[in-house]
């Protein structure tokens, strides 16, 4: 081997280290995740309930809100469903929203007349499901008195795990 | 129950299992034909090669199963696979429900790892002419490959992945997406990004058997070929959907992920013309297998900064967890393609021996080989820019700006060599090479003093135009000597004649970029109904606005009336996607510019406000892409037919009695 050859070798290992290093560093900090919503403002979403009214999550600042997302085809939506509707009667000062995703008129209508939600819920008019990052459903949002997400939850939730995550942005 | 099974759900879980199943089965075949053909290679066993090559064939039928049964599902609206679900709903036209087999990340990976299985089966095909050892390496290796496609697809990113519950309906196509520039761009763009592994397999099975003679470029001459041709054909598609949908007014970004799909391109660009001096003088050796290395080396990149998203780009694909494995195939592939160049090949580095003349037509190929490696490099610098020196502390990002002033002279350089390059002769200069030169020079000279006398005072357009004059006297010499000597030749030789072509639409190309982008106007315009709008002395009447509701989504168009045609520009509003706009541009195409309206804001009142530009000579650069890719195409179409090189080689491919 030459001294040129070692040389040109050397440089090769150096940089193809670097460019290798770089691409692990790129893929432990990516440039696309799921939006980081937590300690953020709430992304503006609105829903329209089957009365025809519009809820947006921006109208209900000064009051914490537990923004659910949900559809009528979801399963484990039903089974959280009596657990959210009882927290929201005896919680009167927290604002409940359910957001549907992805669903058909007739499916989110059938779902009202046999599950029907005690608090506003219905296809989401403005906003997304994205801004959220939600990736699965049922997804749940726990937002303060000052809009911002205090935590989020995915798949159904029992009492017990509502109740602590309703104590992080009780007032 | 012989009724559960005729219940359709159940049937199509099945089919989801049926998917995966195939994927597993390929797996498994691929694995045993990348162990058994570099074994097979290496102790000279005839028949295993055999078995190998015919394990790779088996291999490629299950991932074209795998394929049927995705596709199935798609049209079936299965919405049972995680992949339908998010990719289509009912609403969904056929032909974009189709289009969703590789619309999505882990479909556009199972159509990747069908083409190349497809082209590495016709290219393996004919393989035995090169000899055992070479045939069952290149096996091997295409084996591999096929192998870490078919593991992600099984194992981490699976197209067949299954809902615990079946949605009625499905999640839609991106509304970027919901376009016809969709249904052709990516799957080119993708079968071109496969068809450089074929290239980079045979060159190393070259190496790693010590054959590095041109036999191997000969055999894959027309899948490199066919990888760039379809790699043009698929930036150029990329260009145009980006011009007529994403109503920027522009089609080139310097995007990370249009950077990645450049940089294959222009290292193969290289190797096409390298690898001639290879087959005629037998130089370059070393260097050629380096380009084709390179060029897949860049593909293998490109995927992984595509599909890891770890730089920002507007080409978005959903975060997976293929990164972290696409990175080590990259590692793996980048270590092994060096391992061979420094351990296999004789002179590493080697670019052109010293005798060689600097003026000929070996001289010119080296020259216009580093001015492509050195764009490349531009290119690839600014790609990484930010993950380097983030992972340095500050991150810093490069845009246009810096792309232009650090490639705009290699590619002016480039630009100067395709005018004089034609005409050198191999080996060395002789006198009626100065006499050819008098066509070209006679091009710069007349364009400039047109340029000069038409008040163009810019130094680019001054340099570029003049350069592009010359390369198309250039051909177009050549082209009307030929006719008068002797017109046959044009069709004896169109191999020859083809290059011609593309040379004469990249300067054509060449024009249509240098003009609209040093001539591009624009202005913001806001109108009330029946007000006129003059960009660079075309004269718009903005007419009224209305609202349109379609199934999908809601319409904002607005007419304006331009000479005798009616120009809608328009806004479109996806509900179900959470009110997703979308911008459709109007442009009406003349033979000298573009005119290009943006709709970009409407007001209560009735009034609009329009970006509106006017982009000279845009049709330029269609029309010249179109003679690169007809050119090349004619020029190697029959050359020596597929099947005549299949019956000729036939009886060495059989298995020995």
């Amino acid at each position: 081997m030459t001294r040129r050859s070692v040389a040109v070798g050397a440089v090769a290992v150096v940089l193809g280290s670097v460019l290798m290093l770089s691409l692990v560093w790129g893929l432990q900090h990516a440039a696309l995740s799921n939006p980081p919503v937590l300690g953020r403002s709430a992304p503006n979403l609105a829903i329209q309930t089957q009365s025809g009214d519009q809820v947006s999550v921006a109208g209900l600042n000064g009051k914490p809100v537990v923004l659910n997302f949900w559809a009528s085809w979801c399963g484990p939506c039903v089974q959280e469903g009596d657990v959210l509707a009882s927290a929201s009667s005896s919680h009167p000062g927290v604002e409940f929203v359910g957001a549907d995703n992805r669903d058909t008129t007739s499916g989110f209508q059938a779902f009202e007349q046999r599950h029907p939600h005690v608090y506003p819920a219905g296809p989401i008019v403005s906003g997304s499901y994205q801004s959220y990052g939600v990736a699965g459903l049922p997804a749940t949002f726990f937002i303060d008195a000052h809009g911002v997400v205090a935590a989020s939850f995915s798949g159904p939730l029992d009492a017990s795990t509502l109740q602590h995550y309703m104590a992080l942005i009780a007032t | 129950m012989p009724v559960a099974l005729l219940d359709p759900a159940v049937y199509l879980v099945i089919l989801g299992y049926f998917g995966a199943g195939a994927l597993l089965a390929g797996l498994v075949l691929g694995g045993f034909a990348a162990l058994l053909s570099f074994w097979a290679g290496w102790r000279q066993a005839p028949l295993f090669i055999q078995v190998g090559r015919r394990a790779f064939y088996a291999a490629t039928t299950m991932v074209l199963l795998a394929a049927v049964v995705l596709e199935a599902a798609l049209l079936t609206h299965d919405f049972s696979l995680v992949y339908v679900a998010e990719h289509t709903d009912l609403s969904t036209p056929t032909a974009l429900v189709v289009a969703g087999f590789y619309g999505g990340q882990e479909g556009s990976l199972l159509y990747w790892t069908l083409i190349l299985g497809l082209l590495g089966s016709a290219s393996l095909v004919a393989s035995a002419s090169l000899g055992g050892r070479v045939a069952a390496y290149a096996t091997g290796i295409l084996a591999a490959i096929l192998s870490f496609f078919l593991f992600v697809l099984a194992v981490v990113a699976s197209p067949f992945e299954l809902l615990a519950i079946t949605p009625p309906d499905g999640l839609g196509l991106n509304p970027v997406l919901r376009d016809m520039g969709m249904l052709i761009h990516p799957p080119v763009v993708l079968a071109g990004f496969a068809a450089f592994a074929i290239p980079f397999s045979f060159a190393c099975a070259a190496l790693l058997a010590g054959r590095a003679d041109a036999a191997w470029i000969r055999h894959t001459r027309r899948f490199a070929l066919l990888a760039w041709g379809l790699q043009t054909t698929g930036l150029l598609l990329g260009m145009w959907w980006a011009y007529h949908v994403l109503g920027w007014g522009g089609y080139w970004g310097w995007d990370p992920v249009e950077n990645v799909a450049l940089m294959p391109w222009l290292a193969t660009t290289a190797y096409l013309h390298s690898s001639q001096v290879q087959e005629r003088r037998g130089r370059l050796r070393t260097w050629n297998l380096g380009l084709v290395m390179l060029a897949f080396l860049l593909v293998v990149f490109g995927t992984f900064i595509v599909r890891s998203g770890v730089v920002p780009s507007v080409h978005t694909f959903a975060i997976s967890a293929i990164g972290p494995w696409f990175l080590g195939f990259l590692g793996a592939c980048l270590l092994f393609s060096v391992a061979l160049l420094a351990l296999r090949s004789g002179n590493p580095g080697a670019v052109a021996e010293r005798e060689t003349p600097v003026v000929s037509r070996e001289g010119a190929f080296v020259l216009q080989n580093l001015l492509l490696i050195g764009a490349t490099a531009v290119v690839f610098w600014g790609t990484v820019l930010p993950l380097v020196s983030g992972m340095f502390g500050g991150e810093r990002v490069v845009g246009a700006p810096y792309y232009e002033r650090a490639a705009g002279p290699l590619f002016a350089g480039l630009l100067a060599l395709l005018a004089v390059g034609p005409l050198l002769p191999w080996r060395r200069l002789r006198r009626a090479t100065y006499r050819a030169l008098v066509w070209p020079a006679a091009g710069l000279a007349l364009a400039l003093v047109v340029l000069v006398v038409a008040g163009v005072r810019a130094v680019p357009a001054l340099i570029v135009f003049p350069l592009a004059a010359g390369v198309a006297a250039t051909v177009l010499a050549e082209f009307v000597r030929t006719a008068i000597r002797k017109p046959r030749a044009i069709l004896r030789k169109r191999r020859h004649y083809g290059a011609y072509l593309a040379h004469l639409g990249l300067a054509v190309v060449v024009v249509g970029i240098a003009a609209s982008h040093f001539g591009q106007q624009e202005k913001d315009v806001t109108l009330q109904p029946g007000q006129q709008a003059t960009v660079a002395g075309y004269t718009l009447t903005y007419t009224g606005l209305q609202q349109r509701q379609l199934a999908d989504h809601a319409d904002f168009v607005a007419a304006m009336r331009f000479g005798d045609q009616t120009l809608e520009p328009s806004r479109a509003t996806y509900a179900g996607l959470g009110g997703q706009a979308l911008t459709h541009v109007a442009i009406s195409t003349t033979p000298v510019a573009d005119v290009y309206v943006v709709l970009a804001d409407t007001g209560a009142d009735g009034s609009a406000t329009f970006r509106i530009f006017v982009n000279p000579l845009v049709v330029f650069i269609w029309a010249g892409g179109a003679a690169i890719v007809v050119g090349v195409v004619l020029g190697n179409v029959g050359e020596a037919g597929p099947a005549a090189e299949l019956a000729r080689r036939r009886i060495p491919a059989t298995l020995p009695a």
